[in-house]
């Protein structure tokens, strides 16, 4: 559905990684479904459910989006040194703290930022062989995505994430168990850039923090970028992406 | 009885190091196929190892911390 918009805006970017050409008999189908703005609780607790049930096929693969409220999450490389503000202050300030099971070190979730979940069994999409191949897609995709915006996004040698020169734009992490991501990506819409105080944002320090509108892109919604990353996903990963309701996740 | 080797997945290569970071069970320990065993860490990747067969866990061959390799052997599971 959004592919081939996506293909018209996508231009003069580079394409790091893929797409690898899929006949239309072998594209996969994958659901989507938004949970809007919720806790960081809440939303895991679905995403693990999900999981469990794509794991056991009793579902198609699926990218779950989220906004969460403000929470610090550590990931299992997390430095705690990396955080800066005691418990009683991330409290004061209305911050959760939770240790997750995805790889990186600290970051932040906040109101303002899109938080892309792909739970997909992702050795059976084409060009994907490792966890590596699929995080190097995952990151083609939201570079894909900063290009439609005029961004030149791009990786940075031993640092994950997404990068708008010296500033992160989207960080990234994943976990895959039982042969199922979890995880994903979050970019920075338009999230207040000093939610990031409490913490060295993925453990860097000097590197900053950006933003869609800090980089000048003001004026979109959370729902805008979900849409256009769907056409980027649907092009890196060779699938068509269709929405859930409620009731049928 | 048969031993069956625990090994370091195939899709987790391309990492540039990989830390066995947990071990969820203990020697001697009964486990299922696809019980997850251990977990290992890259800088942005978190994976975890499974049981390729129902047993027990005879032998852990590396240590929570070790760095690991693609298709290292880190447990050996003697089935029934």
């Amino acid at each position: 559905m959004f592919k081939e918009e996506t293909e018209k805006r996508v231009r003069g970017s580079q394409s790091f990684w893929g797409p690898f050409p899929v006949s239309e008999d072998k594209m996969r189908t994958v659901g989507w479904y938004d949970t809007g703005l919720v806790s960081y609780d809440e939303a895991f607790s679905l995403q693990t459910r999900l999981h469990s049930e794509i794991a056991c096929r009793e579902r198609e693969d699926l990218v779950l989006f989220q906004e969460n409220y403000p929470v610090i999450t550590a990931g299992r490389s997390a430095d705690f040194e990396h955080l800066l503000w005691n418990a009683e202050k991330l409290e004061k300030e209305g911050y959760e703290l939770r240790e997750v099971s995805r790889g990186g070190d600290m970051t932040c979730h906040c109101p303002g930022q899109l938080v892309i979940s792909p739970i997909l069994h992702f050795r059976e999409y084409e060009g994907i062989a490792t966890v590596h191949d699929y995080l190097r897609a995952l990151e083609q995709s939201v570079i894909e995505l900063l290009s439609l915006y005029g961004l030149s996004g791009e990786r940075r040698e031993g640092m994950s994430g997404v990068w708008l020169g010296k500033s992160k734009l989207a960080a990234v992490g994943v976990a895959v168990s039982h042969s199922v991501t979890l995880h994903g990506a979050a970019v920075n819409v338009n999230c207040e850039l000093e939610r990031f105080e409490p913490i060295v944002a993925c453990g860097l320090h000097g590197m900053g923090v950006s933003s869609l509108e800090k980089a000048g892109i003001g004026g979109l919604s959370l729902e805008r970028v979900r849409g256009d990353w769907l056409g980027c996903f649907e092009r890196v990963f060779g699938a068509e992406t269709r929405e859930l309701s409620s009731s049928q996740v | 009885m048969a031993k069956i080797e625990v090994v370091v997945p195939e899709f987790a290569a391309g990492a540039e190091s990989i830390k066995l970071r947990q071990w969820f069970f203990k020697e001697c320990d009964a486990v299922k196929k696809l019980d997850e065993l251990a977990e290992c860490v890259t800088d942005k990747i978190n994976v975890f190892i499974e049981a390729p067969a129902d047993g027990k866990l005879l032998e852990l061959m590396a240590e929570e911390g070790d760095r690991v390799n693609v298709g290292q052997t880190v447990a050996i599971i003697e089935t029934e």
